[in-house]
Parts: C-alpha cells; structure tokens; sequence
C-alpha cells in the first residue's frame, strides 16, 4: 500500500529493514512513487552518512541493509521531539518558523553555514501579540525571531566559546535557560560574562542579591552540567566617581546586551536574560555574522580586558 | 549519379562546431576531411581578444618547440666539428612551413644567424582573429578524405581525385573501388596523414607507381601491423619487409631526430587509425555573460532579483524547502550537500567558441602536444567559430567554509587556509605553465578545484540523465565557489525548470552525490564509469582563473566523496534549532 505521508514511508523502510529484509533502490520507487521516492531516499542517504545503514552498489544495483533499526527510529524520535510544538503565544510560535540560527532558513538568503546577517530578534508584550503577528506577515521574507527562541539557539549552537554581555542579569531569566546553560557546561564550552555592578553595587539590597544569586546559579548550573568552574568566568566593568563615604556615582560602566557564539554569532541589542524582555517588555535586537560578529567580540574583548575578574569564591562567600 | 556529386549531409550548428576544420570523420557516404564553415562574421571583441590569448598561449609552446629543434641541430652541427654554429633556414623550414604561425619575414643576415630564436613572433591580436558565428543557416564545406581507395575485388590501390568519374576498377574492369578510410596521425601536432607508402610516386592517374612502371596493389587489409603494397609486375614489396610495422612513418614536421645532450630523440611516430571524428579535438573555450558583463555570483544574484521582480519563472532552493520538504528532511539536506543557496537565472548568454585542434592519440605527454589553429597566411589572420546561445541557467553555491574545512581534514595544511586563500594557491599553481604537465598527472595536489571539478561533471552528467536532453553546459566560479549548470540552447521549461521542479533539485543533488560516491570501478581519480563526460563539454574554468587544460583532466573522484561527507557532526546539526 502506498504510504500517504513521509512519516508512514519512514515506517515501512524501517519495518522492512527490521525483518532483515534489503531496501533496493528499485523497492523504493516501486513502493513510493514520485512525490516520496527521492525524500526517502535522501532518508536512506542520511542514514548511510550517520553510519546507521549500508548502501552496496552493484552495477545498477544500489541496496540499503540496516542492523541498526533502533538506533534509527531513535533518531526519528529525537528530531520529532525538537520539532514538537512548544506552548507559546502565537507572536512566539510564529517567529519560531522563523527562527534566526538554523543553517538553512526558509527565507532567500544563504544560510548554509551561517545564519543570515542582520536577522532580527524581537520581543513583545503579551497584549501585543496578535498585532506583532500580523506585523510579521507583512514580512514574512525577513528572518524574525522570538527573543527567548534565539537566546536559547545561540546558547545550544556554542561549540568552543560563549561571550555574554548581561549587565542586569536576572534569576528568573535565567531560569528559561537552565538546561542550556548546562549543556554548556556538559561541551565544555567556554564562557564569559560580562557585568557591571556586582563586586562594587551602589547598595547593596534584595535586588542586588537577587543579582548575586543569579551569577551564583548561572555558575553552578554551568557546573552541575559538567564543566569544569575554571573555564567560566566573570568580570565587572565598573568605574565609579566619588569619595569613600558619599553616594558614589557610576563614571563608567557596561550597558550593552551581547551573546557572541564562537565569535560567528553575535546578538545585540536591547534585552537580555531577564524574564521581563521575553513577555513583558519590548525588546529588540539583531544577529550578525561574519565579520560582525567578529568585530562584536573584539568589542566586547575591550571591555573585558579592562573588567575585573570576580573569583568564585567571591560568589562562595556571600552565599555563606 | 556520379560518385563525386555534392550530396548535402545534415547537421547541427554544433556538429558544424565541432567538425572543425581538417577534422576527418565519417558520413554515411564516406569519410570527409571539413575544409572550412560557411558562417558570417560576429563582431564580439571579447571573444576575439580571448582567442586571441588562446592562440598566443598556443604559439608559445610552438615556439619552444621550434627553438628546441634547432638547439638539437646545432648541437649536432658542434659534434660533427660543423663550420656553422648555427643551422640553416633549409634545415628546417619544412617545420615551419606548416606551423601555421606568423613569423615577421625578416631577412637573416651573417650577423643575425637564422635560428628560429632570431625570428620573432608576431602578438596575436583581437583584430588578428575572424570571428564567425555559426547559425543554423551556416555550412560545412568537406571534401572526400582520405582520398585512398581499393578496388574490393583485385586489390588495385589508388588516389582518387575529382577528375575520377567512376569508382568501376581500372585495373580489373570488375570490382570497385571503395574508400580504405585509414589514416596517420601525428599525436604530437595532430596532423593527418593518408595512407600512401613513403617515397612511392603517384602518376597522374593517382595510381602508385612501382620502380619498374607497375602499379601496386594493396593486401594485408586484415590488421594494420601486415599492410603492404606489392607491385603487380615485378612482384616488389611496399614498405621493405623487416623494418618493424611496415606502413610506421614518423611526423615530418615535428619530430625532432637530433638527440639532445643525453642521447635522446623527440620522434614522434605517427599514430594508424580508421577515420573518425575522434581523432581530434576541437581546442575549444566557452563563457557565460548576462547582458555584457560576464558571470560572477554577484551579477548572477542580481539577474535573480530582477527575474523575480519582472515575474519571470524562476526558482530558488527555499520553495525546495519550504514546499517540498519538512524541517527534518531540511536538516538532513543540509549535512548531507555543502550548498548554501542555489537559485535559477535567466539570459544567460553562453559562447562556444573552437579556435583550433589537437589531438590524444599515442603515448605522449600532454606537455609535449602542439596545437593547430585554423590560420589564413594571406590575410594574417586566424579563424575561430562560436555558437552563441541564450538560456537560463542553475547556479549552486557552495558553502566555501565548509568544503575548506574538508579538504583541509583530509590533507592537513601547514596553517589553516580559508577557502579564499586555498583556491588562490591552487589557481596560482595551475598558470605556472612550468608545472602544466605535473599538474595533469597529480590533479590530488589540488584538492579543492579537483572536488570542485568532479562534483561539476557530476552535476552535469545527472542533469543530463535526469532531463533526458544533451543542452547543457557547466562551469566552476572558483573564487565564488559556484558551479553553474546552463543551457546551451533556449528549452524552455524542459532544461533547468524542469530539474528544479518539485523535487527535482533533491534528486539532482543525489544522483549527483551518487555518481561521485558509487563508482563502478572504485577508481580514485575519475573514469568513464564516473565522472568523465564527452570531451567537448568540458570546459570548466573561467578564462581569467585557469587557463587551459585538456578536457578531463584534473579530476579527482576521492577529493569529491571527502568534500562531500556528512557535515552534521561538525557542524553540531543535532543540536540545531526548530523550524
């Protein structure tokens, strides 16, 4: 019987390919006809590359065997679980079609390797929701995505270094983020933080320890996944004015918002890893690639050469 | 009807293109030797100034040929204790005299020795080329070659010219004569030969005429190795017997029989062969305009955009994407083919131009060929034919980083080189003409251009298979990273419409891949199981990147397959977003 959707066709290679049964090209377009025969096939193709299948070509002969079924419809499995639908407001779900990072995008750029320079990152309050949707329909070429989506995929992409400019870092921002922050942690990527007014605060109340916590959790996340506390750091670029004893003065300090991923992925912009830019306030930012980005790590590698590092222990103690 | 009446023969204008001049091939009548194409003039001064360039390219290599014949002969000249230093115009101005070069005629004097070092060279200049376009109204004049015939009955051998009215045997008044269509060859300078016995006169007739005023007759017909001619009356044989293959002759314009300081000659024997097309080959170079600016990835995106701003049919990966394929199958494109864009293009104006030919007969190093150009000794100038055509075309942009990035996995570099950086070296290493035929013989000192080059043929064999029709063309933008797929004539929808249709482009990319992946013979450089496509289309390179090199030649099937693997996990793809 002729499977109707790509999923059934799926099904009716791996079952064939359970009983021990081979999948000769010839099957293939026997069974499915012209509208799946070439997407099964580059199915079959994948599978071959991932090493799950073997493809034995004889003359015109080309047969797939497989003695790997499990791992083949966990494989299945694990690109249906990224793919399940996410509880979001429609704003949201609509910019996840849309979303920035994925290497080839639905939008007319080339996004092979890299995202599309200038894609825009944007956040709404709830109440306008309906009308930011309509608003992304009008243009619907341009790359759009959901702030909360894009900080997530920048954060899971990281393969070697993760900068972060977050100059008002927050807990309950951070906690949209926990299991990426720790896969962090589990590829032993390296990361850097950025912030301003954490060693030195103008006072020190229930908003700056919330800020504390912040930094604390961020780092023991970062440790429970598995990476080792040495390679995430954290420095403070703030230059105060005033005497010992008065209200001293912020001279100098951080306020730009970046997450720069192996210096080829670079967001800035308004929001940052707090709750109230993903669903309270209006937040906007942009993606570079390239050699933006790059110039967006050597800027913020100015600023870091001039922070001063703040020790774990530093973190430790005030938990104490 | 009389044997030598005018029988038209029917062929494309890309046929005409390439039955270029002196070519020997068969028609259903007889073998024919083209003599010229009836085509108008095209006044087109870019493809004039790039045969011009051609053409210089190919002089100069007739020029150290020439230069080193004479160093041979001088050479000698010393070793014989020679009053001359040295040689004389005579000693080799029967080289000359068919090289189809121009020479400025100046007068040697006892101060300025005749050596071809002496002679210099003319430039060759856009205005030195006639350029014609063929069209469907053009012509191909050809005459009877080889003009050798045999009577099927007696053996009776003859030169047969317009004077002969009947193909009735002279000799025995019973059989007829038929054409022995055999021919030598010269693998070095391409020229062509009939089979005629050395030194054997021809009387008026065009019968051979024997020492004692017999004629001979031909045997042997049954291999080359045992052809003789034996004179009907005194019995003589043509060639004497015991001096190896008997009918072997060497080139009387190229070979170089002095030997050089280490004892060795450059003789070039000259190659036996039945007549056919194949012989030759037309030295030939294509370019891709739009409007008049030729292509590059910038001009070719821009004609794009304005396809889709004038509604034009066009396509473009995406509507692969978002019409035909989910967001796994996305991901699963996306590790499996280094391609970051891939759109179509309209008026595309392709050039096909053939400027002259050689050959790839014998064993001889491609280094060592010279080739023939199609010159006009009275008008100085050379001729040079192009078929011009307008089509769209498929443009695939691979992703640069990515193919860098496994090549250098492969063959690890001393530091790492971005893709801009690797292809200039190797663009740089294949114009130093120094190195062309090392070049030819390791093509894996290039790994990027031979992936590049490969996956090209194989792109370009799967069009061919996929749509059913031969219009295709294709080129490699080395620096852009680009292969463009174009059509060679105005199909329509059938060409590259069509192989993007639906999922048109996914099953190009797999047949593609396959072609490359799957060789029959498991052959590490390429083969006819594979990637080699009719030389004739061959054409990969952008004039101002590389300059010429013989048809299939540098590919490298391996590089491809390398260039070609899963990208996923470095690319960390299972991790990748939701769609």
């Amino acid at each position: 019987m002729t499977p109707q959707t790509i999923e059934e066709a799926y099904g009716q290679v791996i079952n064939r390919l359970r009983r021990g049964e081979e999948v000769s090209l010839n099957w293939l377009r026997a069974t499915f006809g012209p509208e799946l025969v070439h997407r099964v096939g580059l199915f079959m193709d994948y599978l071959v590359a991932k090493g799950l299948a073997t493809r034995t070509v004889a003359g015109r002969k080309t047969v797939f065997s497989s003695d790997r079924t499990a791992e083949i419809v966990q494989l299945l499995h694990d690109k249906e679980v990224e793919e399940r639908p996410t509880r979001l407001p429609r704003t949201q779900r609509v910019a996840t079609e849309r979303v920035v990072p994925q290497p080839i995008s639905t939008d007319e750029r080339p996004l092979a390797v890299e995202p599309a320079a200038d894609a825009l990152v944007v956040s709404a309050p709830l109440s306008l929701a309906g009308k930011v949707a309509a608003l992304f329909e009008q243009y619907i070429d341009l790359n759009i995505a959901d702030m909360r989506i894009a900080f997530r995929n920048l954060l899971e992409q990281a393969e070697q270094e993760v900068l972060l400019a977050l100059p008002f870092l927050e807990l309950d921002g951070l906690m949209y983020f926990t299991d990426q922050v720790m896969g962090l942690g589990q590829r032993g990527v390296r990361v850097k933080i950025l912030t301003r007014e954490l060693l030195w605060p103008r006072k020190y109340n229930y908003v700056y320890h919330q800020k504390l916590k912040a930094f604390a959790k961020f780092v023991d996340l970062y440790a429970v996944g598995g990476g080792g506390r040495q390679h995430i750091e954290v420095r403070d670029y703030t230059i105060r004015i005033g005497s010992i004893g008065d209200e001293k003065l912020l001279y100098e300090g951080i306020h730009q918002k970046m997450i720069i991923v192996d210096g080829e992925l670079a967001y800035v912009g308004s929001g940052e890893i707090r709750a109230a830019s993903f669903v309270s306030n209006g937040d906007v930012g942009v993606i570079h690639t390239g050699i933006r980005a790059r110039f967006w790590r050597d800027y913020f590698n100015l600023f870091w050469a001039e922070g001063e590092p703040v020790e774990h222990r530093f973190f430790e103690e005030s938990i104490q | 009807m009389a044997w030598a009446d005018k029988k038209p023969i029917t062929v494309t204008k890309w046929q005409a293109l390439f039955h270029h001049e002196r070519e020997v091939w068969e028609t259903d009548y007889s073998a024919v030797q083209t003599i010229r194409v009836v085509a108008d003039p095209c006044d087109d001064p870019l493809l004039r100034e790039m045969v011009a360039l051609h053409i210089e390219d190919g002089q100069a290599r007739w020029t150290s040929h020439a230069e080193e014949r004479s160093q041979r002969l001088a050479y000698r000249q010393a070793a014989e204790r020679a009053v001359r230093s040295a040689p004389r115009k005579s000693q080799y101005s029967s080289m000359l005299a068919d090289l189809d070069l121009d020479w400025e005629d100046t007068e040697p004097t006892d101060s300025d020795p005749d050596t071809v070092s002496s002679r210099t060279l003319r430039m060759v200049k856009a205005s030195n080329i006639d350029l014609r376009e063929i069209t469907d109204a053009s012509s191909i004049q050809a005459r009877i070659y080889p003009r050798t015939f045999v009577c099927t009955r007696c053996g009776h051998y003859q030169v047969v010219d317009d004077t002969v009215t009947s193909l009735k045997c002279p000799c025995c008044k019973k059989g007829y004569l038929q054409q022995e269509a055999i021919i030598h060859i010269c693998p070095r300078c391409a020229r062509v030969e009939e089979l005629i016995p050395e030194d054997v006169p021809i009387d008026e007739r065009g019968w051979l005429i024997c020492k004692c005023g017999g004629h001979l007759h031909y045997y042997g017909r049954s291999r080359v190795a045992t052809i003789r001619w034996r004179c009907k009356k005194c019995g003589s044989q043509y060639p004497q017997w015991g001096r190896g293959r008997a009918i072997d002759r060497s080139c009387t314009k190229c070979s170089i029989r002095e030997k050089d300081e280490s004892g060795k000659a450059k003789i070039s024997k000259m190659y036996i062969d039945r007549t056919a097309g194949s012989n030759t080959y037309a030295l030939a170079f294509s370019t891709l305009r739009i409007g008049d600016a030729p292509v590059i990835l910038s001009v070719l995106q821009a004609r794009h955009q304005q396809d889709k701003e004038e509604s034009l049919k066009t396509w473009h990966i995406n509507d692969l994407f978002r019409e035909q394929l989910n967001g796994q199958e996305r991901l699963m494109f996306q590790a499996m083919f280094p391609i970051r864009e891939a759109f179509l293009v309209s008026n595309v104006r392709s050039s096909t131009v053939v400027y002259g030919y050689s050959t790839r007969k014998g064993a001889i190093r491609e280094e060592e060929r010279l080739p023939q150009f199609f010159y006009d000794g009275g008008n100085n100038r050379y001729r040079a034919y192009v078929v011009n055509e307008q089509g769209r075309a498929l443009v695939i942009v691979l992703d640069k980083d990515g193919l860098a990035k496994a090549v250098q996995r492969d063959k690890p570099t001393a530091q790492w080189l971005s893709y801009d950086q690797l292809v200039e070296n190797e663009i740089s290493a294949l114009n130093t003409r120094g190195r062309f035929q090392q070049n030819i013989d390791t093509p894996e000192d290039f790994p990027l251009v031979a992936a590049l080059h490969t996956f090209e043929h194989a792109v370009f064999k799967q069009a061919l298979a996929q749509v059913g029709l031969d219009d295709f063309g294709s080129k490699i933008l080395l620096r852009d990273g680009v292969i463009v797929l174009y059509e060679r004539r105005d199909i329509g929808y059938g060409g590259v419409v069509q192989l993007t249709a639906g999922q048109g482009f996914l099953q190009l990319m797999r047949g593609a891949k396959s072609i490359v992946e799957d060789c029959n013979h498991d052959c590490e450089k390429g083969c006819l199981a594979c990637v080699y496509i009719t030389d004739a289309w061959c054409m990969p390179f952008l004039r101002d990147e590389v300059g010429w090199y013989p048809p299939n030649s540098l590919l490298m099937r391996r590089d491809a397959v390398v260039a070609l693997e899963l990208v996923e996990e470095e690319e960390d793809s299972d991790d990748a977003p939701n769609d």
